[in-house]
């Protein structure tokens, strides 16, 4: 059960193969998804349904079918009270949850709506640190067994619903703080929601607590939509609520590499001796990201200087660490510090984030009072780049390496490995090196006196320190690890380089490497990767091999201790059906007429565009010219819209879109879908002038249109984009608009 | 003579519409831009209440008796007797575009630089060396089978002989088309609730209920 398989910015084909295949085999699959697109979701394949929903709803739907299953018990009991993951494993699962730790809700308690902790019990911390040296932090559960208060990793089995005093402290488990949050609206209400009959939320939660641990939600979340923190949330805790993670059949990890830019086998990439100590303990993100407002300096001078309740110019985000788009959205305000330097590579940050792609943002961008030196390193003048001061050649994929793990939903363990394939384009430099991020990188960082760059820049296994000067001579020492990592791969036959003719290639990679690792190092080159085979992923007793410590909470301490500053609201902190909610935690419905205003967009990855790129290529360009407003049939009859007419679409905010409208049963109700990667107005649209010589734009690349977005009504003194609250995406999906024929 | 007869077999209950068939004849045979061998046809279909996206990959035939070869005024277009495979011969090629009117599954196209007439060969140039035609190499699915239908044991045929002999496009035209599919009629039966959509661009507006 989940969105599109393919379609939520991984890999389609990797995941439409797999499906397709699980599918003929039998497996069940329900598609949550306001648009239809191509894939698996077709007439003759069995086993796949597609239910249309609204967008920004996976909040509410995922709160559906939680309270299905806690009004029919259709939950696992036994599961949900297995306190620690050890217990976890012993129960014959590979994950735990916090059902039964213990929240206090004593309001006069300082640690009100926190997590109770050994010391608030009156129970002695034993002081446990973990593998890495960070204290264990000891939550408190009532032992199923004895009925007393006890240690969460010195309990087998938790009271799942245990609500009461504990040390003289009001508390309940965060399973009933769970049960309280889903259980706040109706199934009624839940269907009028998301659109989604309550017969279909009633028997897909029925089917997905039928089949044991053979079940899991996947791709619901963090959708850059300004609720999606929440159905991200709804995601785990569905799989939390049937014990599927981690387990054969229900969510398995994914992403299982080897070590190869860390520290690996062969090469510590990842240590660099004299490294400049920065972290959240000294330096503040520009994204305003892992840190509380009441935590900052600015709030804390604030208060010292007299002011009783100070408000942050922008919101912030303390339960994600890094943001690109909350990044560009505080350069342009320039809060909360001035970004002296932008450089941006092989990025169109401002392509991805449609809220912030208007005149005014640009003009920030553009000046040097704003962004004093703004440098892009691109192989394309993108809407990012065209704003550089400077632009970096770089290389292309083709030109260029990378380690990376699989994606698409890919069970087992691995890592593909891109290496040039032909000579960069770009101009040649200093040691017969190409201009390159990495090149760019390394000589600006020599330049800087920087440690981890230069001649003596990368240790080997022995502690021999080796150079980093270009890209060559840290990716194939990253291949060198992964060709050692476990057993070493063979080496590869005289036979293999004359075929795939890898006697020719650069001097510098073969001295990037030992004469040892050469011929390791070609096997894995002329295999694109390696890959562990996929038997090794199912691990003991229906575990994924790949399973580690998995907690899955049903209760955020960090959402629930906050208090929002613009309003005092305090948000909830457990899956609900929140909606979209703005900076100050009004709803964005609070603002604006919903009957005026009844659609919300989903903006979707089509088959032909990447969010960004793709529309360069002719090929892509002959299979799909433009893009186009997705509109049900139904609405598009209530509005007098028919297939092909020119539409209007007008944000709350009064944004402007204009396109082509496909009228279609494959689009949700009240939702209006537009596949990104079109409309571009710079990637080549525009011409531009280098060097005395023009370089002409096509109006091809700029077919189409690009969903705008609207700004948050309840931040005034800044430009803010309707941007998740939790997970400090961009709201690219939901707001408030309105269609007409043009 | 011999008594092969290359075809092809589309599942369409594998087919997801990803259109690299489509890519990978492009540049396998350096078909111009706006013209394509291969393509595939998707809409919304709904069935029983739920809305599902079809996808329908469309390409020459490989007719027994082939109307564009009766038609062809110079013999250019032929039939292979190796393997049946309908060619057109360049070289002999006037592009009077009789063919193009003939054809029941307009899949002809017309060079708009030479003016001669083009379409699928089933990568002859690679099927006769023993590879596979570029859209079967590559599609992710395996949704396209191809190999010898007179060979029963070829892999295309023990999968026809399975499905009672796949299904033919416009089957009342009364063809013998080398290409085949299977779900082609559950997915006919459909009721069209979008465009047609070739690759991504409009090719049959929708009208409305």
């Amino acid at each position: 059960m989940g969105q599109f398989p393919g379609g939520t910015g991984k890999s389609f084909q990797g995941i439409s193969k797999r499906a397709m295949a699980a599918l003929h085999k039998g497996c069940k699959m329900d598609v949550f998804d306001p648009a239809l697109a191509n894939g698996c979701v077709t007439p003759t394949t069995p086993n796949i349904t597609w239910h249309p929903i609204r967008t920004a709803t996976n909040d509410a739907f995922g709160s559906a079918l939680v309270r299905w299953m806690m009004e029919h018990k259709a939950y696992n009991t036994e599961f949900l009270s297995l306190p620690n993951y050890q217990a976890g494993v012993a129960g014959g699962y590979a994950s735990y949850t916090d059902a039964t730790h213990l929240v206090i809700v004593d309001e006069s308690s300082a640690s009100y709506r926190k997590f109770m902790r050994a010391a608030d019990a009156g129970i002695e911390d034993p002081g446990e640190t973990d593998s890495k040296g960070a204290a264990i932090v000891q939550y408190v559960v009532i032992d199923a067994e004895t009925g007393e208060p006890a240690l969460h990793t010195k309990c087998s089995k938790g009271d799942l619903e245990f609500e009461g005093e504990v040390n003289g402290v009001k508390v309940r488990t965060a399973f009933l703080m769970f049960r309280d949050s889903v259980m706040q609206k109706t199934m009624d209400e839940y269907a009028q929601i998301t659109g989604v009959p309550v017969s279909v939320l009633e028997a897909t939660a029925k089917e997905f607590t039928s089949h044991g641990v053979k079940a899991s939600a996947n791709s619901m979340g963090g959708t850059a939509v300004v609720n999606g923190a929440e159905a991200t949330m709804g995601y785990r805790l569905l799989n939390a609520m049937i014990g599927s993670n981690q387990m054969v059949g229900g969510s398995v990890p994914r992403r299982n590499s080897a070590a190869t830019t860390s520290d690996g086998t062969r090469y510590k990439i990842a240590t660099v001796a004299g490294k400049p100590s920065v972290s959240t303990k000294n330096a503040t993100y520009i994204s305003r990201n892992a840190c509380a407002w009441t935590k900052t300096d600015e709030y804390k001078n604030r208060k010292a200087q007299g002011e009783a309740d100070p408000k942050p110019l922008l919101p912030w985000f303390p339960s994600t660490t890094v943001s690109d788009n909350q990044a560009l959205t505080s350069i342009v305000n320039q809060y909360p510090y001035k970004a002296k330097i932008l450089l941006t590579w092989m990025s169109n940050t401002i392509e991805a984030s449609p809220g912030l792609f208007n005149d005014e943002v640009r003009a920030r961008l553009c000046d040097p009072d704003v962004v004093p030196l703004f440098l892009a390193c691109d192989v394309f003048m993108g809407e990012m780049a065209s704003m550089a001061d400077y632009i970096i050649p770089d290389t292309t994929p083709y030109e260029s390496f990378g380690v990376v793990t699989n994606e698409g939903y890919w069970p087992g363990r691995g890592n593909t490995v891109r290496w040039p394939i032909k000579t960069p384009e770009s101009v040649e430099i200093s040691g017969g090196r190409h201009a390159s991020y990495e090149a760019f990188i390394c000589d600006v960082a020599k330049a800087c006196g920087a440690p981890g760059f230069g001649d003596n820049a990368i240790a080997d296994a022995d502690g021999t320190m080796h150079p980093f000067n270009d890209a060559c001579d840290l990716f194939l020492k990253a291949v060198a690890n992964l060709a050692y990592d476990t057993t070493p791969v063979d080496d590869i036959t005289d036979d293999e380089i004359k075929l795939q003719a890898l006697d020719n290639l650069p001097a510098a990679w073969k001295n990037a490497v030992s004469a040892e690792e050469w011929p390791k190092v070609l096997k894995v080159l002329s295999r694109g990767g390696r890959f562990w085979p996929i038997e090794m992923a199912q691990g003991k007793d229906g575990r994924s091999a790949f399973a580690q410590t998995f907690e899955s909470r049903l209760y955020s301490e960090i959402i629930g201790t906050s208090v929002n500053p613009y309003s005092g609201k305090r948000p909830t902190a457990s899956l609900n059906a929140a909606g979209q909610l703005m900076a100050d935690q009004s709803l964005l419905e609070d603002h604006f007429s919903r009957e005026e205003f009844p659609f919300v967009s989903t903006n979707y990855k089509p088959r032909f565009r990447s969010i960004s790129m793709q529309s360069n290529s002719p090929i892509m360009r002959d299979l799909c010219k433009h893009n186009y407003i997705e509109i049900n049939i139904d609405d598009a009859a209530k509005l007098g819209i028919s297939d092909g007419d020119t539409v209007k679409v007008t944000s709350a905010g009064g944004d402007i879109m204009v396109g082509e409208a496909m009228v279609r049963a494959g689009t949700a109700p009240t939702t209006f879908a537009v596949a990104y990667g079109y409309g571009h107005h710079f990637y080549g649209a525009k011409s531009w002038e280098v060097d005395g010589q023009t370089v002409d734009g096509n109006d091809a690349i700029a077919a189409g249109i690009h969903l705008v977005t609207m700004r948050d009504p309840t931040i005034t003194d800044a430009l803010y984009y309707l941007s998740d609250n939790n997970a400090a995406a961009p709201g690219r999906n939901g707001g408030m608009y309105k269609i007409e024929k043009a | 003579m011999s008594n092969k007869r290359l075809g092809m077999l589309i599942d369409l209950s594998l087919c997801i519409g990803c259109n690299a068939c489509a890519v990978a004849c492009k540049q396998e045979n350096d078909i111009p831009l706006t013209k394509f061998n291969t393509w595939v046809e998707s809409w919304d279909a709904e069935k029983g209440g739920n809305v599902y996206r079809a996808n329908v990959p469309k390409q020459c035939n490989h007719c027994e008796d082939a109307p564009c070869v009766s038609v062809c005024p110079t013999k250019a277009s032929h039939i292979d007797p190796e393997t049946g495979i309908v060619l057109v011969d360049r070289d002999r090629c006037i592009g009077c575009k009789y063919c193009m009117v003939a054809c029941p599954y307009s899949v002809r196209w017309c060079d708009d630089v030479t003016g001669e007439v083009e379409k699928c060969t089933f990568c002859y140039h690679r099927t006769t060396q023993g590879l596979l035609p570029a859209c079967v190499a590559t599609c992710v699915t395996k949704a396209r089978l191809f190999g010898d239908l007179n060979d029963p044991e070829s892999d295309i045929s023990k999968r026809l002989a399975e499905v009672g002999g796949g299904e033919i496009l416009h089957e009342e035209l009364g063809q013998d088309t080398a290409l085949r599919y299977i779900g082609l009629k559950d997915t006919e039966a459909c009721e069209r609730v979008s465009a047609i959509h070739k690759g991504g661009n409009v090719y049959k507006k929708y009208e409305g209920r």
